[in-house]
């Protein structure tokens, strides 16, 4: 029984401070993405983001602004990105792949009142990478 | 996945037990007769659970935005304190379950009553089957409906083995032990639904402040890395948790615990002693609800 615990122990240990791909997000390109507030609103930038089809990639959010911020995609027919907020100060990171077809989907902080106030961006797949 | 597979393993052991209990009080007192309408009454109230927990999920779908956020973290928190009675309040009430159940039938089936002894295994199923209803439609908010899915199944098939297996005598487990460990694991669950429940609730800004973050620990452990999104299901780990948040999963803990730990246990007879009937033998009492 204590070899067991010890092996878990060892385990857990081994997966926090290796950088395991278990404990932390990473993957393809990575897309910084700054969020905060200002005099006439809050943001997101960029306030549009495009991608390839199929693409796998990063976004890192860092949260410039005094407030906590969510970054999410998730309701039906949107990116499949789930909520995570970013406090202030923070860098938060999000893989994501893009579907094999174009689409536009809407990324926003879904904290009450932040999206009204401007906390949205586009993300597009665009086959054509030239237009990109 | 793991919290829909100890929910229903739990809950159907407990569903799965109260039918035993009765089906073997009937074969030791000779009234095999009544093995169909308890068994039609235990289907119903699978049915009528399923129903409802259906319609919960159903009436979620209605929802969208903050809306659902405020009706999830609704739900959550009525899974905790469901949960919460069920460890706690039912753990000292249980002790008398079998005895109960089997008073209940001789009444029924003395004053001729096939409603009244219908009655009885429904209301004890269905109390069980609406546990499970609110707890997983709490748990599956955060995970996969295929994971959900897969979860409760093996949990639900490992229950109706578990039973079947200590009904006809062919294989004995230690119910205390069982139930122990499953409550624990219930009550670590529930703290981890309480934090997320509280945490859409404060998103959907029906609790307007949980104080300023306490640490943060991303970079450690990113809470939506593998790992971390598996804790957070579990546990409701969070990397970066507001102060009001680690309050209160740590006094849940701590209380739901303690009366776990020192609240009155129940008398689980050994199987082989409480009857000299066969079909009672194989039964022992439940405990919890």
């Amino acid at each position: 029984m204590r070899l067991l615990a010890l092996a878990c122990a060892l385990l857990a240990a081994a997966l926090i401070f290796s950088g395991c791909s278990l404990t932390e997000v990473s993957g393809g390109e990575e897309i910084t993405i700054v969020a905060g507030e200002r005099s006439d609103g809050m943001f997101f930038e960029p306030a549009e983001i495009t991608v390839a089809p199929g693409a796998k990639v990063t976004f890192v959010i860092k949260n410039e602004g005094s407030q906590d911020h969510e970054f999410e995609s998730y309701r039906d027919g949107e990116a499949g990105i789930d909520e995570i907020i970013i406090p202030p100060g923070a860098t938060r990171r999000v893989s994501w792949t893009a579907p094999s077809e174009a689409a536009t989907f809407p990324v926003y902080c879904d904290l009450p009142g932040h999206r009204a106030a401007g906390m949205e961006t586009a993300l597009k797949v665009v086959p054509d990478t030239e237009e990109r | 996945m793991s919290s829909s597979f100890i929910i229903t393993l739990r809950e159907g052991l407990e569903a799965g037990l109260i039918v035993a209990i009765i089906l073997a009080y009937l074969k030791s007192s000779g009234q095999r007769s009544h093995f169909r309408t308890v068994l039609i009454s235990a289907v119903v109230a699978v049915a009528v659970s399923l129903s409802v927990g259906a319609a919960i999920f159903a009436i979620a779908g209605e929802f969208a935005g903050r809306s659902a956020e405020a009706f999830e973290g609704a739900a959550m928190l009525i899974a905790v304190g469901v949960l919460s009675w069920m460890v706690v309040w039912m753990k000292r009430q249980s002790a008398g379950i079998k005895k109960t159940l089997e008073t209940d039938i001789a009444q029924a089936i003395g004053v001729g009553s096939a409603f009244a002894l219908a009655l009885i295994p429904f209301t004890a199923i269905l109390r069980e089957g609406l546990e499970t209803a609110v707890f997983l439609f709490a748990a599956t908010r955060t995970s996969t409906p295929l994971e959900s899915t897969i979860g409760a199944s093996a949990g639900l098939l490992g229950a109706v083995a578990l039973t079947w297996g200590i009904y006809s005598g062919g294989y004995r487990i230690n119910l205390r032990v069982f139930f122990n460990v499953t409550g624990v694991l219930l009550v670590v669950l529930a703290a981890g639904l309480l934090v997320n429940g509280l945490k859409d609730l404060h998103e959907a800004g029906v609790v307007s402040n949980l104080g300023p973050h306490a640490w943060d620990s991303y970079d450690a452990l990113a809470d939506n890395s593998q790992l971390g999104k598996f804790l957070s299901t579990i546990l409701g780990y969070d990397s970066s948790p507001y102060i009001g948040l680690v309050i209160a999963h740590v006094t849940y803990l701590a209380l739901a615990l303690g009366f776990f730990a020192f609240g009155r246990a129940p008398s689980l007879r050994p199987a082989a002693a409480a009857s000299h009937q066969p079909g009672a033998e194989a039964v022992p009492e439940p405990e919890g609800s």
